[in-house]
């Protein structure tokens, strides 16, 4: 289910990308980012009521890719704010597209 | 002592803390710089000299597998102290206000970017080189749009958004072969890879093509290299200096450590990257002859220099064990050698536009009149570039046209002798335009200071002493493989 979500937002992404306007690669970024994460994310085998650490009261999944997930999550939000913020000096020097 | 080679990524992480506490103090904030980046390479090179290699550092006492491991094998050594000649010359060459982007963050960002590439050499894990290639990335990405110019933004922007997507090409790569494998660390992944490639073939070269192509696009491949010329011509000298000597150098180098030696070799995927290498050298050098800027006639040579690395690249995963070793080696001379003399082209460049104020090939003349110095340092770089022989980039072609007469892959030499045909080409142009002829306008040039010559020199004095011993480099650089 997780997959099929990622692939979406991928598909979305890649849409926003190839429209040539400045606001739409921000969507494009926003959605190729998340549909990675998702993808990633159901890699490592999601279960209710299962922690990703090992414990004694239930059985455990892969902390691996959850960790991924967060390192990834913050590199792609940091390069977001980025372009978000060349592309407002961009507009204020005053520019078509 | 060897065992302390993670203090080379605390040197550039230091010096990038004390120029952000020192900045706006331009003496102190020059010689932090200096200092740093001196020490770095003094570290480098007495590792490498000493042969103290092959040291290994877990982080945390996790068992080796599970923590992140850090390892400075001999490749790593050797890229690590080329990289730090280029950091003091790159430093040096900065030291005159004219020659960089006169910004308070400009040095907190340059030692950045060496703090990210040093860890990328160093790190022996996919994830983290990944999160390191994102550090260099995200100081370049920064570098490259401190401006206020239109022109330079809409490069950064196409730069960025298009760096961006092969760090998610990267990252969903990295996700498929962990579901695969279940493991990152280069050495067992190594040994999971190579049994899985015995069961399903197809999977593995599936993983290596959609890694590939995010290497593609950071190292500027054959489709995908549009951003480069867009963006580099337009940096201040210094800095476009050091990013084009480094940053498509960074992809190749990954390319060469993870196909080279983590995958299992497979033929079809060596055929596709010599194809798609020798494309790129040759369509490359095209854009070179068409160009009548410096510093693009020069962008698009690394295009083409980059299709020469791919096809040492690529035969360092041709299946046979002895050609591919022989091929890493020659790699790795390569890349060596053209990281030298792209910066110190960029650099001369450099000051041929403070000096005259423009780069356009049809407004200089005669340079050689009134400069005789710099145009015997600009022939230096540029007879290495097309290969002239007593040259390092003679000695650098010269074992990749054995290796490809030694597997049979002839149509690869008549790319290469094509390749650099136009390079020479391309080269003459600049050297006749703006070097010979008349003098034709008698204005005083602006002067520069001394600090930039020194770089240029040094570099220089590098090149030439790889030309006149490539045997030593030779020798180093094929022990890699073993």
């Amino acid at each position: 289910m997780t997959y099929v979500l990622g692939c979406l937002f991928l598909i979305v992404g890649i849409y926003f990308l190839l429209r040539d306007t400045w606001p739409s690669y921000v969507y494009g970024m926003i959605a190729l980012g998340n549909g990675v994460n998702l993808i990633i994310f159901s890699i490592g085998v999601v279960k209710e009521d299962a922690f990703p650490f090992i414990n004694k009261f239930s059985e455990f999944v892969d902390p691996l890719t959850q960790a991924l997930v967060l390192t990834a999550i913050v590199i792609s939000f940091a390069t977001l704010c980025f372009v978000v913020a060349v592309i407002k000096k961009l507009n204020q020097l005053g520019g078509d597209t | 002592m060897g065992e302390y080679f993670f203090l080379l990524i605390f040197i550039p992480l230091f010096a990038s803390a004390l120029s952000l506490y020192f900045r706006g103090n331009k003496a102190v904030e020059n010689g932090i710089t200096l200092i740093f980046s001196f020490s770095y390479i003094l570290f480098a090179g007495y590792l490498l000299l000493t042969s103290q290699y092959n040291h290994e550092l877990v982080a945390g006492d996790w068992p080796s597998g599970i923590g992140i491991k850090l390892k400075s094998d001999l490749m790593a050594l050797l890229m690590i102290t080329v990289v730090g000649f280029m950091y003091f010359a790159g430093a040096l060459y900065g030291l005159s206000k004219k020659t960089i982007e006169n910004h308070r963050n400009y040095l907190f960002l340059y030692h950045s970017l060496f703090l990210g590439l040093t860890g990328a050499f160093l790190t022996n894990d996919l994830f983290n080189l990944f999160v390191w290639f994102e550090i260099t990335l995200m100081s370049s990405y920064v570098l490259v749009v401190l401006g206020e110019e239109k022109e330079r933004l809409i490069g950064g922007l196409k730069y960025i958004i298009l760096n961006f997507c092969s760090g998610l090409i990267f990252l969903l790569s990295i996700g498929l072969i962990y579901q695969a494998t279940k493991t990152l660390d280069f050495s067992t992944l190594s040994e999971r890879l190579n049994y899985l490639y015995q069961e399903n073939p197809a999977y593995v070269r599936a993983l290596a093509f959609s890694l590939f192509s995010a290497f593609a696009i950071k190292s500027a491949f054959f489709p995908l290299f549009f951003w480069l010329p867009e963006s580099y011509p337009r940096l201040s000298p210094g800095l476009s200096g050091v990013l084009a000597g480094l940053l498509t150098k960074l992809g190749l180098y990954a390319m060469l450590r993870v196909f080279g030696q983590v995958f299992p070799h497979d033929m079809t995927f060596f055929t596709v990257v010599l194809i798609l290498s020798a494309l790129t050298l040759l369509i490359g050098v095209w854009g070179a002859v068409i160009q009548g800027h410096i510093r693009k006639i020069l962008s698009y040579h690394i295009i083409s220099q980059v299709g020469f690395i791919g096809v040492a690249v690529s035969f360092s995963f041709y299946p046979d064990k002895k050609i591919s070793m022989l091929a890493q080696g020659a790699a790795l001379f390569y890349i060596i050698h053209h990281i030298i003399v792209k910066t110190n082209l960029f650099f001369i460049s450099g000051l041929i536009q403070i000096k005259k104020g423009s780069e356009e090939l049809k407004d200089l003349s005669g340079l050689f009149r009134r400069y005789p110095f710099l145009a015997l340092l600009f022939l230096i770089p540029a007879g290495s570039l097309i290969g002239i022989p007593p040259l390092s980039g003679f000695w650098a072609k010269l074992s990749l046209f054995k290796i490809s007469i030694e597997t049979r892959y002839l149509w690869v030499c008549l790319f290469m002798i094509l390749g650099s045909f136009f390079t020479l080409f391309s080269m003459v142009k600049i050297w006749s335009n703006s070097f010979w002829g008349e003098v034709e306008d008698h204005s005083p040039l602006e002067s520069v200071h001394i600090s930039s010559y020194l770089a240029i020199i040094l570099l220089c004095l590098l090149t030439i002493c790889i030309s006149l011993n490539p045997n030593w480099l030779y020798i180093l650089s094929n022990k890699v493989g073993l």
